[in-house]
């Protein structure tokens, strides 16, 4: 099958992914959803973690995500999204110094604020540590 | 007049100071070029929100709540996001928008914070009375997102929290080059602008559900919005110390040319003071001769 879904990555600061694929695989609030040609439309809800983009030639990306919307319609696959970041591009040491971090806040007692700001944090230290692992298996 | 040599090296600071103020100029032309770029790719993602929040809302399921969305009833607190340059040397870009925030604190008769954006006059804002309770001072002069999350983040936990029941921003429009005007745009409560309502009923699957959608739509609205207000200060910043730095090469240039047009009478003067003693000198020999 030739890739025949047009999968574009935006945040507001630019466009992160812009490729066609034949298998994209999304991180949804409710779950992981794959998407192949002639899906039908729909509107999701994106969470903190790793979109996957395979080429028909068996080459793949990984794209580490946070929260935002993914918009399929007639084969194009557009993610609004937080931030976006192509596992190449992730620094790990960082990614697990972040985790670290959050994890750590998470044990300090503090307002229900603080620990919200941590689980996201630390969701997004473990969707980045996500990406660079499956790039690397 | 003064001597020469005083003219001589006043025209030589003025000389220097010039080439500073080029180059400040070139320097803010640049950064304009590369925020007003950011600004255009923020554009198009704000159209394609647009789109998608026309077609959640043109669903069946119309009428959502979410607390972004839904003016509070009594509004106890509210809270002006004030967004200055970094630096001054910009005209009166800075003193504009701090005049204007002090206008609407002023009259504002509900009790009020602000929360101000960037580095300028640390002390001329503690002296100029403004209730403010956070500085974000580290936003870089061409600012990415990653610059503006923070700020996006800080705002909506105030609003949750209820620390403050409306929030605006306030900052410079960017009407052009040669204008930029204080304005003020509400961040909360969000309202949403949509398109094409008129395409109701596209039959799409919702994951898991359209609230869910909507309410990261709406976490997207808002850090749009501030990161777009964001870049448009810092156009509107850039802009107007263009201006202001050519207006001061300009006004170095006439002063060179009155500078150089003094140098020259001065040493016209002494050069006719010089020959008239020579020739007076010589007349008094010629009569010894004679």
């Amino acid at each position: 099958m030739k890739d025949g879904i047009h999968l574009e990555i935006a945040t507001a600061g630019g466009t992160v992914y812009d490729d066609m694929v034949s298998y994209a695989e999304l991180p949804f609030s409710g779950g992981s959803v794959g998407v192949l040609r002639d899906h039908a439309p729909m509107l999701g809800a994106i969470e903190d973690g790793v979109v996957t983009a395979r080429k028909d030639s068996g080459e793949e990306s990984f794209i580490a995500v946070n929260l935002g919307v993914a918009n399929i319609v007639h084969n194009e696959v557009t993610l609004l999204v937080r931030t976006a970041e192509r596992a190449e591009d992730i620094d790990l040491p960082r990614a697990e110094a972040a985790e670290q971090r959050a994890r750590e806040r998470l044990g300090d007692k503090g307002g229900p604020w603080d620990r919200e700001r941590a689980q996201t944090a630390l969701h997004r230290a473990l969707a980045r540590q996500a990406a660079v692992r499956m790039m690397k298996k | 007049m003064g001597s020469m040599r005083e003219i001589r090296a006043r025209i030589k600071s003025v000389k220097s100071t010039q080439q500073i103020t080029k180059t400040m100029k070139m320097v803010a032309t640049a950064k304009l070029r590369r925020t007003q770029n950011g600004l255009n790719g923020i554009r198009s993602f704000a159209d394609r929100s647009r789109h998608i929040l026309g077609e959640l809302m043109a669903g069946a399921n119309g009428g959502y709540e979410n607390q972004f969305l839904i003016p509070r009833g009594e509004i106890k607190s509210v809270c002006y996001v004030l967004f200055v340059g970094n630096r001054g040397l910009c005209g009166v870009y800075n003193h504009a928008v701090l005049r204007y925030a002090q206008e609407l604190v002023q009259a504002e008769t509900r009790p009020c914070t602000v929360v101000v954006c960037g580095s300028w006059g640390r002390d001329i804002i503690a002296q100029s009375g403004l209730p403010v309770r956070r500085t974000f001072d580290a936003i870089s002069d061409t600012p990415g997102m990653a610059e503006s999350l923070p700020v996006a983040d800080y705002l909506k936990r105030m609003y949750v929290n209820g620390e403050a029941d409306e929030i605006h921003l306030v900052y410079q429009h960017f009407r052009s080059a040669l204008q930029q005007v204080p304005g003020q745009v509400q961040l909360l409560p969000a309202n949403l602008e949509t398109e094409e309502r008129e395409r109701a009923g596209s039959d799409y699957i919702f994951e898991p559900d359209a609230k869910s959608v909507l309410e990261n739509m709406v976490q997207l609205y808002l850090n749009n919005m501030v990161f777009s207000v964001l870049l448009e200060a810092k156009v509107s910043e850039q802009a107007s110390r263009m201006a202001a730095m050519s207006a001061a090469t300009d006004a170095t240039t006439e002063l060179i040319a009155d500078l150089s047009l003094q140098l020259n009478r001065v040493r016209q003067a002494a050069i006719t003071t010089e020959i008239a003693e020579i020739v007076g000198g010589a007349n008094a020999l010629k009569k010894a001769k004679m």
